[in-house]
Protein backbone atom coordinates (compact mmCIF):
# COMPACT_ATOMS: atom_id res chain seq x y z
CA UNK A 1 0.00 0.00 0.00
CA UNK A 2 1.41 3.60 -1.03
CA UNK A 3 2.08 5.87 2.12
CA UNK A 4 -0.52 8.49 0.65
CA UNK A 5 -3.44 6.07 0.85
CA UNK A 6 -2.01 4.85 4.66
CA UNK A 7 -1.63 8.58 5.25
CA UNK A 8 -5.32 9.64 4.13
CA UNK A 9 -6.61 6.29 5.92
CA UNK A 10 -4.77 7.76 9.24
CA UNK A 11 -6.10 11.31 8.61
CA UNK A 12 -9.56 9.93 8.61
CA UNK A 13 -9.47 7.99 11.35
CA UNK A 14 -8.16 10.08 13.77
CA UNK A 15 -10.31 12.70 12.76
CA UNK A 16 -13.51 12.07 10.89
CA UNK A 17 -14.21 8.53 12.63
CA UNK A 18 -13.35 9.35 16.08
CA UNK A 19 -15.13 12.15 15.74
CA UNK A 20 -18.41 10.25 14.90
CA UNK A 21 -17.94 7.63 17.01
CA UNK A 22 -16.21 8.50 20.77
CA UNK A 23 -16.56 5.28 22.06
CA UNK A 24 -15.53 3.11 18.71
CA UNK A 25 -13.56 0.38 20.91
CA UNK A 26 -14.67 0.53 24.22
CA UNK A 27 -18.85 -0.04 23.86
CA UNK A 28 -18.85 -3.46 22.11
CA UNK A 29 -16.06 -4.50 23.59
CA UNK A 30 -17.07 -6.92 26.47
CA UNK A 31 -19.91 -8.73 23.59
CA UNK A 32 -16.64 -8.76 20.35
CA UNK A 33 -14.70 -10.74 23.29
CA UNK A 34 -17.68 -12.98 24.49
CA UNK A 35 -18.14 -13.81 20.59
CA UNK A 36 -14.58 -14.79 19.73
CA UNK A 37 -13.67 -16.64 23.08
CA UNK A 38 -14.50 -19.92 22.08
CA UNK A 39 -12.89 -19.50 18.63
CA UNK A 40 -10.38 -18.07 20.28
CA UNK A 41 -9.88 -21.15 22.74
CA UNK A 42 -9.94 -23.27 19.89
CA UNK A 43 -7.13 -21.29 18.32
CA UNK A 44 -4.80 -21.27 21.07
CA UNK A 45 -5.95 -25.34 21.99
CA UNK A 46 -2.42 -26.88 21.04
CA UNK A 47 -0.09 -23.91 22.01
CA UNK A 48 1.34 -24.44 25.41
CA UNK A 49 0.70 -22.13 28.15
CA UNK A 50 3.85 -19.38 28.86
CA UNK A 51 4.43 -18.74 25.24
CA UNK A 52 1.74 -17.94 23.63
CA UNK A 53 1.40 -14.84 21.65
CA UNK A 54 -1.56 -12.93 20.69
CA UNK A 55 -1.46 -9.85 18.22
CA UNK A 56 -4.43 -7.92 17.05
CA UNK A 57 -4.23 -5.87 14.38
CA UNK A 58 -6.23 -2.37 14.67
CA UNK A 59 -6.48 -2.95 18.48
CA UNK A 60 -7.32 0.92 19.35
CA UNK A 61 -7.09 1.29 22.77
CA UNK A 62 -5.94 -2.39 23.53
CA UNK A 63 -9.16 -2.98 25.38
CA UNK A 64 -10.00 -6.30 23.44
CA UNK A 65 -6.68 -7.38 23.22
CA UNK A 66 -5.78 -7.19 26.70
CA UNK A 67 -9.48 -9.06 27.40
CA UNK A 68 -7.96 -11.74 25.03
CA UNK A 69 -4.40 -12.05 25.89
CA UNK A 70 -5.55 -12.59 29.69
CA UNK A 71 -7.93 -15.20 28.93
CA UNK A 72 -4.73 -16.96 26.92
CA UNK A 73 -2.57 -16.64 29.23
CA UNK A 74 -0.89 -14.90 26.80
CA UNK A 75 1.63 -12.00 25.21
CA UNK A 76 -0.53 -9.71 23.95
CA UNK A 77 0.61 -7.37 20.85
CA UNK A 78 -1.25 -4.63 19.62
CA UNK A 79 -0.98 -2.83 16.04
CA UNK A 80 -2.81 -0.10 14.62
CA UNK A 81 -2.54 2.81 11.88
CA UNK A 82 -3.47 6.15 14.64
CA UNK A 83 -1.33 7.13 17.61
CA UNK A 84 -4.17 8.53 18.68
CA UNK A 85 -6.28 6.13 20.30
CA UNK B 1 4.66 -7.19 8.60
CA UNK B 2 3.11 -9.35 11.28
CA UNK B 3 5.14 -9.78 14.17
CA UNK B 4 5.79 -13.13 15.12
CA UNK B 5 2.57 -14.72 17.01
CA UNK B 6 0.86 -18.15 17.48
CA UNK B 7 -2.72 -16.20 16.88
CA UNK B 8 -3.75 -12.93 15.15
CA UNK B 9 -6.63 -10.87 15.85
CA UNK B 10 -9.28 -8.63 14.27
CA UNK B 11 -12.39 -7.49 14.90
CA UNK B 12 -14.59 -5.02 12.85
CA UNK B 13 -11.51 -4.23 10.70
CA UNK B 14 -11.36 -5.94 7.02
CA UNK B 15 -13.72 -4.12 5.83
CA UNK B 16 -11.80 -0.58 6.03
CA UNK B 17 -8.83 -1.93 4.66
CA UNK B 18 -8.30 -1.40 0.81
CA UNK B 19 -7.00 -4.24 -0.47
CA UNK B 20 -8.37 -6.97 2.01
CA UNK B 21 -6.82 -10.61 -0.13
CA UNK B 22 -3.56 -9.53 0.21
CA UNK B 23 -4.07 -8.20 3.61
CA UNK B 24 -5.45 -11.71 4.78
CA UNK B 25 -2.84 -13.23 2.63
CA UNK B 26 -0.12 -11.78 4.96
CA UNK B 27 -1.82 -12.98 8.31
CA UNK B 28 -0.13 -16.99 7.11
CA UNK B 29 2.52 -16.10 8.73
CA UNK B 30 0.62 -16.52 11.67
CA UNK B 31 -0.36 -20.25 13.27
CA UNK B 32 -3.89 -19.00 13.45
CA UNK B 33 -6.64 -16.19 12.74
CA UNK B 34 -9.30 -15.98 14.41
CA UNK B 35 -11.79 -12.72 13.43
CA UNK B 36 -14.85 -10.85 13.53
CA UNK B 37 -16.39 -9.34 10.24
CA UNK B 38 -19.45 -7.22 9.41
CA UNK B 39 -22.10 -8.64 6.99
CA UNK B 40 -23.80 -5.97 5.92
CA UNK B 41 -24.91 -7.19 2.00
CA UNK B 42 -27.90 -8.40 1.52
CA UNK B 43 -30.63 -7.97 -1.49
CA UNK B 44 -32.65 -5.41 -0.08
CA UNK B 45 -29.84 -3.83 2.28
CA UNK B 46 -27.99 -3.60 -1.04
CA UNK B 47 -31.03 -1.90 -2.88
CA UNK B 48 -31.07 0.81 -0.32
CA UNK B 49 -26.94 1.42 0.46
CA UNK B 50 -27.57 1.81 -3.66
CA UNK B 51 -30.24 4.56 -3.28
CA UNK B 52 -28.88 6.61 -0.56
CA UNK B 53 -25.53 6.78 -2.05
CA UNK B 54 -27.74 7.81 -5.48
CA UNK B 55 -29.24 10.41 -3.54
CA UNK B 56 -25.78 11.76 -1.82
CA UNK B 57 -27.22 10.83 1.71
CA UNK B 58 -24.48 8.80 3.80
CA UNK B 59 -23.70 5.28 4.28
CA UNK B 60 -21.86 3.12 5.96
CA UNK B 61 -19.26 4.18 3.47
CA UNK B 62 -19.18 7.49 4.56
CA UNK B 63 -20.15 7.68 8.47
CA UNK B 64 -17.88 4.23 9.18
CA UNK B 65 -15.43 3.83 6.60
CA UNK B 66 -16.63 0.55 5.52
CA UNK B 67 -14.94 0.16 2.01
CA UNK B 68 -16.56 -3.21 1.58
CA UNK B 69 -19.67 -5.25 2.27
CA UNK B 70 -20.39 -9.06 2.79
CA UNK B 71 -22.55 -11.56 2.59
CA UNK B 72 -21.51 -15.05 4.34
CA UNK B 73 -20.90 -16.57 1.04
CA UNK B 74 -19.02 -13.60 0.18
CA UNK B 75 -16.55 -12.76 3.34
CA UNK B 76 -15.65 -17.04 3.39
CA UNK B 77 -14.67 -17.00 -0.41
CA UNK B 78 -12.77 -14.25 0.24
CA UNK B 79 -11.12 -15.92 2.80
CA UNK B 80 -10.41 -19.29 0.63
CA UNK B 81 -8.83 -16.72 -2.08
CA UNK B 82 -6.65 -15.94 0.46
CA UNK B 83 -4.99 -18.79 1.18
CA UNK B 84 -6.75 -19.15 4.47
CA UNK B 85 -8.48 -22.40 5.83
CA UNK B 86 -11.72 -21.86 7.74
CA UNK B 87 -11.50 -24.24 10.58
CA UNK B 88 -14.93 -23.10 11.84
CA UNK B 89 -17.35 -20.35 11.68
CA UNK B 90 -20.80 -18.93 12.81
CA UNK B 91 -22.62 -16.36 11.61
CA UNK B 92 -24.69 -14.34 14.04
CA UNK B 93 -27.28 -12.03 13.46
CA UNK B 94 -27.21 -8.45 14.72
CA UNK B 95 -28.79 -5.75 17.13
CA UNK B 96 -32.04 -5.33 15.45
CA UNK B 97 -32.60 -0.99 15.24
CA UNK B 98 -35.07 0.39 17.30
CA UNK B 99 -36.97 2.64 14.71
CA UNK B 100 -38.75 5.80 15.74
CA UNK B 101 -40.71 6.95 12.17
CA UNK B 102 -43.42 4.57 10.91
CA UNK B 103 -41.13 3.70 7.90
CA UNK B 104 -38.90 2.76 9.99
CA UNK B 105 -41.42 1.18 12.61
CA UNK B 106 -42.87 -0.72 9.30
CA UNK B 107 -39.09 -1.64 7.97
CA UNK B 108 -38.28 -3.39 11.88
CA UNK B 109 -41.36 -5.14 12.02
CA UNK B 110 -40.90 -6.81 8.82
CA UNK B 111 -37.43 -7.68 9.03
CA UNK B 112 -38.27 -9.41 13.00
CA UNK B 113 -41.39 -11.55 11.66
CA UNK B 114 -38.84 -12.61 8.76
CA UNK B 115 -36.48 -13.39 11.05
CA UNK B 116 -38.59 -15.81 13.17
CA UNK B 117 -39.70 -17.11 10.49
CA UNK B 118 -37.48 -18.37 8.32
CA UNK B 119 -33.67 -16.52 9.25
CA UNK B 120 -31.84 -17.95 6.48
CA UNK B 121 -33.30 -15.24 4.17
CA UNK B 122 -33.54 -12.66 6.33
CA UNK B 123 -29.41 -13.12 6.36
CA UNK B 124 -29.79 -12.89 2.43
CA UNK B 125 -32.41 -9.64 2.18
CA UNK B 126 -31.52 -7.47 5.33
CA UNK B 127 -27.53 -8.26 6.08
CA UNK B 128 -26.80 -6.95 9.50
CA UNK B 129 -24.53 -10.24 10.45
CA UNK B 130 -21.48 -10.72 11.84
CA UNK B 131 -19.45 -13.43 11.05
CA UNK B 132 -16.83 -15.03 13.54
CA UNK B 133 -13.84 -17.77 11.63
CA UNK B 134 -11.13 -19.02 12.83
CA UNK B 135 -8.60 -20.08 9.81
CA UNK B 136 -5.01 -21.07 9.43
CA UNK B 137 -3.04 -20.93 6.57
CA UNK B 138 -3.99 -22.73 4.15
CA UNK B 139 -1.36 -26.09 3.57
CA UNK B 140 -2.22 -26.50 -0.02
CA UNK B 141 -0.77 -23.41 -1.73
Amino acid sequence: MSTATLDNLRAYYEQEYLRNHPDMDVGDVPAKFEALRPFLDEASRDIPHGSRRVVEIGCGSGALLTLAARHLQAQGIGVDLSGTV
Amino acid sequence: MLPRCDVVMFADLVEHVPHPREFLNSLRAARHAVMLVPLESGWFSDLVYGYRRHLGKPTNYETCGHLHRWTAGGALRLLWAAGLEVVSYEVRPGKFSRYTTWRGRLYGGFSVALYRVWPWLHQRVFGAYTLLAHCRANQED
